[in-house]
């Protein structure tokens, strides 16, 4: 049976998500369209807003901060976008990092074929991008500024507190995608001087196409919507909310919240001890900084060893790698090679994404694996001394 | 990544045969090899000719699954045959043989220059003496 260690990229539903969409979904009285004025439209309604105020806590914002999407994506898209061309009359310049995730890199490209101005950050070689070097691609006209908290390859943690403090003392908009931190790292909006942040309900036990933005009330106020139709969601993001989704979410993070301490504390020993058993091993290389990580991903290159191969002889772990090449035209991870690793290395990448549902007999299994697969592919290298 | 290879292909990848390098030469072996780990292929491969038979042929190679099991199969398909029959085995027809996406091809043309390299010099090579 295939070990899942793959919580980067989806994780399980918790069964009381579950239960509590299935509820929706089965109850006569929640079919209504949340936004109908009559009682069974304001039954929904109450299921809806429970939910936002759910999501709202994990992050320390108020309820009416929280616009719902589709998911991470659009969140990305809908805070980037939204954000800068709502802000346009002030400025067009904007600052993101290389190492983003692609709805937040693609959303940036799309804004400067409109006329915006893009300076891309790369970080060091750890991941890590210094607030200073944000400091310093500030402009006047400087509107939006996006770093994502927790990447979801090398799981490097960025200081979005300190970028935070730096873009509200300048007056710029601060954007993070939270999506890998939510549930994993403490997230205080305002405390961290966010101004919109991105959520995904399925990296965090919640069902898939849901998500949130928040959008500080104090700050940020609104962003132009991308979708146009009714007044849902403060005007910023049209369509009938999903009641079942939304509530599945709001458990999600509520759950969150309850096990943040618990999860990330379990989860870290676990990542710690496959990182001791891989580490062992010659021609393992740890990808990111070695402690500012989060707790549930491990990324790891190996020397000597070919990535379609390595991922293939691992092919019953469910986990990620640093390209997709079937076809023969895979590419090496663009954030990998951000921090230095050649083309060969970030090909050789494996992502390992730990979760709740893990032990350490998990660990022990991966490792196991991993260790054979290596061994059985340097085996037939001529790299390999003879 | 493929989730599935071609059965030949997964085979070969899980129980691969004929590796290198050559334990007990005997002799002057012949070596030929071709690509890099930057080009994604390295492959070599060694053989002992005896009275222009192919005894022996070996190969290492840092791959793809798909170039790990075109290797074992050029080693099967050529022991035992003349060595001027190794010029006849072509990337196109290891492609056929084990069902390689032509996105590989580069790869196998990869093989196939180690191939040619390894026998270039098959008839002037001393032959080899038994151990």
């Amino acid at each position: 049976m295939t070990l899942y260690l793959d919580y980067a990229a989806s994780t399980p539903v918790d069964p009381q998500v579950a239960e509590a969409m299935d509820r929706v979904l089965r109850s006569d009285l929640l079919q209504a369209n949340p936004a109908a004025r009559h009682a069974r439209g304001r039954a929904a309604r109450a299921c809806v807003e429970a939910a936002r105020l759910d999501v709202a806590r994990l992050i320390g914002a108020a309820g009416e901060e929280i616009i719902w999407t589709s998911g991470a994506t659009e969140s990305n898209n809908l805070a980037v976008i939204g954000a800068a061309r709502f802000r346009a009359g002030r400025g067009r310049h904007l600052v993101t990092c290389v190492t983003e995730h692609p709805s937040v890199t693609a959303a940036f490209r799309h804004l400067a074929t409109q006329g915006f101005a893009v300076t891309w950050l790369e970080p060091g070689i750890d991941g890590i991008l210094p607030p200073e070097q944000v400091a310093a691609a500030l402009r006047p006209d400087t509107t939006v500024v996006s770093v994502m908290h927790v990447n979801n390859e090398t799981g490097v943690v960025q200081d979005v507190a300190a970028i935070g403090a730096l873009c509200r003392s300048r007056g710029v908009l601060f954007h993070v995608d939270a999506v890998q931190a939510a549930g994993r790292e403490r997230i205080d909006a305002r405390e961290q001087g966010i101004d919109l942040l991105s959520l995904s309900a399925h990296k965090m036990y919640g069902p898939k196409g849901v998500g949130a933005l928040y959008v500080s009330m104090d700050t940020a106020r609104r962003v132009e919507p991308l979708l146009f139709g009714g007044g849902q969601e403060r005007g910023m993001r049209p369509g009938t909310v999903a009641t079942h989704q939304v509530v599945g979410m709001g458990v999600a993070a509520r759950l969150a919240g309850e096990h943040l301490t618990a999860d990330s504390a379990g989860i870290r020993l676990l990542r710690d001890e496959l990182w001791t058993r891989l580490g062992d091993l010659p021609g393992v290389l740890l990808n990111g900084h070695p402690t500012r990580r989060a707790c549930h991903i491990l990324n790891v290159s190996v020397i000597g060893v070919e990535g379609e191969s390595l991922l293939y002889g691992l092919r019953d772990l469910a986990v990620s790698a640093g390209s997709a090449c079937a076809s023969g035209d895979g590419e090496p991870s663009a954030v990998l090679r951000c921090l230095g690793r050649s083309d060969e290395l970030a090909r050789s990448s494996v992502r390992f994404s730990l979760g709740r549902g893990n032990t350490l007999a998990d660990v022990d299994c991966a490792a196991d694996r991993f260790s054979a697969a290596v061994a059985h592919l340097r085996r037939l290298s001529p790299a390999t001394p003879g | 990544m493929a989730d599935e290879y071609p059965t030949p292909v997964a085979r070969y990848f899980s129980a691969p045969v004929n590796v290198g390098p050559l334990q007990a030469r005997g002799g002057p072996a012949l070596r030929g090899e071709a690509g890099q780990i930057e080009a994604g292929a390295w492959v070599v491969f060694e053989a002992i000719v005896e009275n222009r038979v192919i005894g022996q042929l070996v190969f290492q190679a840092y791959g793809c699954p798909y170039v790990i099991a075109a290797c074992c199969r050029v080693t099967e398909l050529l022991r035992g045959c003349h060595a001027g029959e190794a010029a006849a085995v072509t990337a196109q027809r290891l492609a056929a043989d084990l069902d390689i996406p032509v996105g590989k091809l580069a790869s196998l043309l990869i093989i196939q220059d180690a191939l040619r390299n390894c026998f270039r010099d098959w008839d002037t090579t001393p032959p080899a003496v038994a151990p």
